[in-house]
């Protein structure tokens, strides 16, 4: 689970997994009912709801836009709360807060730090699902 | 049970409306508080509506507040309301950002709502709060065994009395009840 894999994601972003403080396997499953399956659907789901979301995030940010970050950033803490409820989503959680509070510079920052731990959560998770095979 | 999931975010959505659909529960979705009213009118087997609380147009204590005023007479008697779980990713701290939205967890506990969970959900939680549910709704079953026994009772009486003309009004009577009945039973199948 601690191999370094460097990713690539749409958006720019490059991340570097061999950290434990990522994904929460036993978490995971807890929250998908030690469903393998369905945990193997929400992750695909999540992928594609992840791109979508940091796009429009990266907008936001752009633009000034406050109140989208923060909107952007609540529905992406829930869907990365399935995962894990450790860095990402303490990076999500803080990145709706400056949406909130219209700390736009701090938004820029986490959003980057957001995106490369998103990278190493997928890596993570694929690479868990694809173990149990 | 059938649940109506109400959430905008479509990832959510699909989470919770699976976990529920492994719990062995019926599904319906609405992605916003308007849909979900349309929904509610249309649909009066809807049980429990599982709904996120932040949500754009209307939030998850609104959607409580308005469909508490959708009509639900069926064949002239009024069906029971769905219970309400509200969902939130919002913990109690010291943000005042996030003072107006802690209010409203406030109000919902208040007004109505059945439980609150926070995200990301425990899906034992959520189990327990539907069997919750479940049980409470059996629990006001109606008692028939003592309305059968009172029949038996006044059939007894009649037929003692020798009250023909009375036993012949009241067997046109408990036919229309029972046709009533019968009605409404079917709607089940």
């Amino acid at each position: 689970m601690h191999s370094l894999i460097a990713t690539t994601d749409p958006t720019g972003a490059t991340a570097t997994a061999g950290t434990n403080d990522i994904f929460d396997p036993a978490e995971a499953l807890h929250r998908a009912c030690d469903d393998l399956e369905l945990l193997s659907e929400l992750a695909e789901l999540f992928v594609e709801h992840r791109d979508q979301l940091l796009t429009e995030l990266t907008e936001a940010v752009a633009q000034g836009n406050a109140q989208r970050i923060a909107e952007a950033g609540h529905a992406l803490k829930g869907s990365v709360g399935t995962f894990t409820t450790k860095r990402p989503f303490d990076l999500a959680r803080q990145l709706e807060s400056t949406g909130k509070e219209a700390d736009l510079l701090s938004s820029a920052r986490l959003l980057a730090e957001l995106k490369d731990s998103l990278m190493v959560l997928e890596s993570e998770v694929h690479q868990f699902l694809a173990a149990q095979n | 049970m059938k649940i109506l999931v109400v959430d905008d975010v479509g990832y959510s959505r699909h989470f919770h409306t699976r976990l529920l659909q492994k719990f062995g529960y019926q599904t319906e979705i609405a992605e916003t508080g308007p849909q979900a009213l349309k929904l509610l009118e249309r649909d009066l087997t809807i049980n429990v509506v599982l709904t996120d609380l932040m949500m754009r147009d209307m939030d998850g204590v609104e959607l409580f507040q308005r469909s508490q005023r959708i009509s639900r007479i069926v064949d002239g008697r009024t069906a029971e309301p769905p219970a309400y779980i509200l969902m939130t990713a919002l913990r109690p701290g010291n943000d005042q950002s996030q003072q107006k939205d802690l209010d409203k967890i406030r109000m919902a506990k208040e007004i109505g709502f059945v439980d609150m969970l926070f995200k990301p959900i425990e899906p034992e939680s959520l189990k327990a709060t539907l069997e919750t549910i479940k049980y409470a709704s059996s629990r006001t079953q109606i008692d028939t065994t003592s309305a059968l026994r009172k029949l038996s009772e006044t059939i007894d009486n009649l037929i003692r009395e020798k009250q023909h003309d009375n036993a012949g009004r009241f067997v046109d009577e408990i036919r229309q009840e029972l046709e009533r009945l019968e009605a409404f039973a079917a709607q089940l199948i």
